[in-house]
């Protein structure tokens, strides 16, 4: 178990030199192989087969219900902290190592594919310690390190300035858009290879998921984003990329202007016109 | 006008109903009820204060040894109270530690099904009666002490403190699950997100939500513990000597009131003595339960929040 | 690579910790399922042994007294005693709850009446002896009695099963009050037509559990309603054996440790009577 840890992460940090040799052009950093998903008895996703560009913002849309969630939690292996979900056939790959081997690390996937909840859920903690979460547990850091890297990664969520005088008070103390920016933070940490994002606006006014927009469009340059999406118009302004989910499955998978220029589904259609919520 | 109110369909079938009738008979068992409260409090008080003629609050409770019988009498219950402190607190030492990872067992790793089958057993544990218990440590712990350390007799606050650590284990575990329970799903779900352990998140987020509603359980454990009467009478040994070390024979506060309660006339100054007794742990008591659930409230609110 | 290197070493110490808290809770929920089990095992398999109709249906015989014959007395005892106990703390306890519940304004008085019942739950029972003693035994002059100890019982009861009740109220969803009571029937009615009912399970959950916990409880008839021996059949205002206390003087006198057993076995005979009984009509309750 712990060797495989070392390869994934060797072969992250490696990366991206190896996976774009080893692999065909068309081929991304992410992918899924005839994936299928459980909750239960029921099944929620269908033979999903996609691909995720590297450091491009690949949006999955859908109607509420659709299993975007679903898809996206399976990508790093958080799923599986849902009681009842189960990936019950098919791969995800990331380069080219299966994440759901039986003898890999879940806590290693999590780590190099991070992921942002819909709604910000701080710790009970301070601003600073909420930041060092999980470094904190993946590495040990000495004092003097711990401020200069809240300091680095709360400046690339772009909260810095606004927390500095306050970085020991509580993170509950914070607006709900400075909350999720935390959480980012806290994610980008971690130094991941890919961020997902799950609805990560959809709680947060407009002023604050402007923030967040304007976030991605600079985080692309360093990381691959998957980000999951209701908002029709949001997809429009961030993806390079876009799927669409309906009822379990994959109806449209295409570079986003095309998308939403030409939807080849009557359902994709209906999706884009708004006739399907 | 008046009487167009009084005829008025609504006025005439609320004239009918038992509601006034049965308003006032549940209100007249409430105040009843709840007024045995105050009388036992009230009483006890009274009855004791009688002690202090005899002997001052400080002889009472740490100079004086118990010799009912001398002229006069000596009336002293350091010995009892100390035997208390040493068996509650053996309990507390082996209860809180294992029922506080079994209360994270059921609350954070068990499977539904394991954690179903487990909670009513524990519920049974906690059901036993106490001079059950008694006579299953007199049977077991006894017997084997006195072959391990060998003893005349195995009766000890040792096998006291070690019964009543089984009797207020399914309290602590209970409270304590109550309290993991109160904190939020999502951090769980959210910190294991970060590729850390689950007892990293236990450690660093769970604990310390819950640690006011554990720490709670545990006082009311003591409450409890400091109360147990038979088990403690049956395996402490009844002795009148303040004990010294764990395998040495004492008598608790509680064991001191059953065993000489029956022997004393009313009005004597042992009978106060005895009620003296029984007013310190009442108060210990009350003092404890009161402050916690005033506080209760606020200490869910901490792990919720 | 070096980097990967790192994160290994720490994150072996991480997963070393996970495992070995893993490993202690399974431990804890091990002893946790197996202390019960050996315990009332251990009870049951020596108390099943002396068990025989005889041991229920005489009285105890032999000197000392209890080492042959049986333990009906103390049954018989025991059953007076919570009953009487019973018969004054279940209607008190259910209207003080519907006192509470149905008819009370003031959210205030309605803490303040809990904070004071939860306080009267929390005094051992021990104290409950205590006060019987005095004030019931001798200062009433009721006697050492099935009376005495029953209203001891009864005080014990009290908290447990109002509690109980005001919370199976409290679990009455609010729009089936507010539904019934707006077809402009009274209170009174609403209560007996469609709260009581509702209620009726958790109501009898509590108030099993309490008379269970006051079958086996032995500090507060200790003194009130029991003696060593008996002859005739329980009448209020005769002292009674009882089965916690009958199985005290069995171990602390040494009399019969085979009978202290067979005594140990029907009262937790009673208490798994009870928690199943309490824990059936709970699951009743959720569905």
């Amino acid at each position: 178990m712990l060797q495989t840890a070392i390869n994934l992460n060797s072969a992250a940090a490696l990366h991206p030199a190896i996976l774009t040799a080893a692999s065909a052009p068309s081929a991304g950093i992410l992918q899924t192989q005839q994936l299928n998903i459980h909750y239960g008895l029921e099944q929620r996703l269908f033979d999903i087969n996609i691909s995720i560009a590297e450091r491009q913002v690949t949006a999955i849309m859908g109607p509420s219900g659709c299993g975007k969630s679903t898809l996206l939690k399976s990508l790093n292996r958080t799923l599986e902290l849902t009681p009842g979900a189960e990936v019950t056939s098919g791969s995800v790959y990331f380069g080219e190592l299966d994440i759901y081997q039986s003898d890999v690390d879940a806590r290693a996937v999590r780590k190099v594919i991070g992921i942002i909840h819909q709604r910000p859920q701080p710790f009970p903690m301070s601003i600073e310690e909420n930041v060092l979460f999980g470094v904190r547990f993946h590495q040990r850091l000495k004092r003097s390190q711990r401020q200069l890297l809240a300091e680095r990664y709360l400046t690339m969520a772009g909260l810095w300035d606004e927390v500095k005088d306050r970085l020991h008070q509580s993170a509950h103390q914070l607006s709900g858009g400075q909350q999720q920016r935390l959480c980012l933070a806290r994610t980008l940490a971690n130094q991941p290879q890919i961020i997902l994002m799950d609805e990560p606006c959809s709680s947060l006014d407009p002023a604050s998921t402007e923030r967040i927009e304007q976030l991605v469009q600079q985080l692309k340059n360093d990381y691959t984003i998957v980000i999951v999406t209701h908002n029709i118009a949001q997809s429009r302004r961030l993806a390079d990329q876009a799927l669409l989910m309906m009822e379990g499955r994959v109806i449209e998978n295409a570079p986003a202007a095309q998308l939403f220029a030409n939807p080849t589904t009557v359902a994709g259609q209906d999706f884009l016109q708004g006739r399907i919520g | 006008m008046s009487t167009q109110v009084a005829s008025h369909p609504a006025r005439r079938l609320g004239g009918l109903t038992l509601d006034p009738l049965v308003w006032m008979l549940t209100l007249l068992a409430l105040v009843i009820g709840v007024s045995t409260f105050f009388l036992i409090v009230v009483y006890v008080l009274w009855q004791a204060a009688g002690v202090f003629g005899a002997v001052s609050l400080s002889e009472f409770l740490l100079f004086e040894p118990w010799v009912p019988l001398a002229e006069p009498p000596r009336l002293g219950i350091l010995h009892a109270w100390v035997s208390t402190v040493y068996v509650t607190g053996i309990a507390l030492l082996v209860a809180v530690p294992l029922g506080i990872v079994m209360a994270l067992f059921i609350a954070e790793i068990a499977p539904t099904a394991v954690r179903n089958v487990l909670q009513p057993c524990l519920e049974v544990l906690a059901g036993i009666p106490s001079v059950v218990y008694g006579f299953f440590g007199y049977v077991t712990l006894v017997v084997w002490f006195e072959h391990i350390f060998d003893m005349t007799t195995g009766v000890s606050i040792l096998a006291a403190g070690l019964i009543v650590a089984v009797m207020v284990m399914p309290f602590i575990v209970s409270t304590a699950t109550e309290a993991l329970d109160a904190v939020p799903r999502s951090f769980r779900e959210t910190g294991m997100s970060l590729g850390v352990t689950r007892f990293y998140v236990i450690r660093r987020i769970i604990l310390p939500r819950a640690l006011p509603g554990i720490f709670a359980g545990i006082v009311l454990a003591f409450a409890r513990g400091i109360g147990e009467t038979l088990a403690a009478l049956m395996l402490a040994g009844n002795s009148l000597a303040v004990p010294k070390e764990l395998l040495d024979r004492g008598q608790t506060l509680t064991g001191l009131i059953a065993t000489e309660l029956g022997e004393a006339a009313l009005g004597t100054e042992k009978f106060a003595a005895l009620f003296a007794a029984s007013a310190v742990l009442m108060l210990l008591i009350l003092l404890i339960n009161g402050g916690i659930l005033l506080i209760k409230n606020r200490l869910l609110r901490h792990a919720q929040g | 690579m070096h980097k990967a290197e790192q994160l290994l070493l720490n994150n072996r110490r991480a997963v070393v910790n996970d495992r070995v808290f893993w490993l202690l809770a399974w431990t804890a929920g091990a002893i946790g399922l197996l202390l019960p089990l050996s315990i009332i095992g251990y009870l049951l398999f020596h108390g099943f042994q002396v068990l025989s109709w005889s041991f229920i249906s005489e009285v105890p015989r032999g000197y000392p007294l209890g080492v042959s014959g049986g333990i009906l007395p103390a049954i018989q005892g025991s059953l007076a005693v919570t009953g009487l106990g019973l018969a004054v703390a279940f209607p008190a306890a259910l209207a003080s709850a519907i006192y509470l519940s149905e008819y009370a304004q003031s959210q205030r008085f309605v803490a303040v009446m809990r904070f004071f019942t939860e306080c009267l739950a929390a005094i051992p029972a021990i104290l409950f002896g205590v006060f019987g003693y005095a004030f019931l035994v001798v200062q009433f002059g009721f006697g050492i009695s099935v009376l005495s100890g029953g209203l001891t019982l009864a005080m014990l009861m009290y908290p447990v099963i109002l509690v109980g009740s005001y919370s199976a109220f409290n679990a009455v969803e609010r729009p089936l009050k507010e539904s019934a009571l707006s077809l402009g029937v009274s209170r009174a009615y609403v209560i007996r037509r469609t709260l009581l009912p509702k209620a009726l399970p958790g109501i009898i959950a509590a108030t099993v559990l309490a008379a269970g916990h006051a079958v086996g409880s032995a500090a507060p008839v200790l003194f009130t309603a029991s003696v060593v021996q008996t002859r005739s059949s329980p009448s209020l205002d005769s002292p009674v054996m009882t089965l916690p206390t009958h199985l005290y003087n069995l171990v602390s006198e040494a009399v019969s440790f085979e009978h202290a057993y067979g005594t140990a076995f029907v009262l937790i005979a009673c208490l798994l009577f009870a928690n199943s009984c309490a824990m059936m009509l709970r699951h009743r309750l959720r569905k």
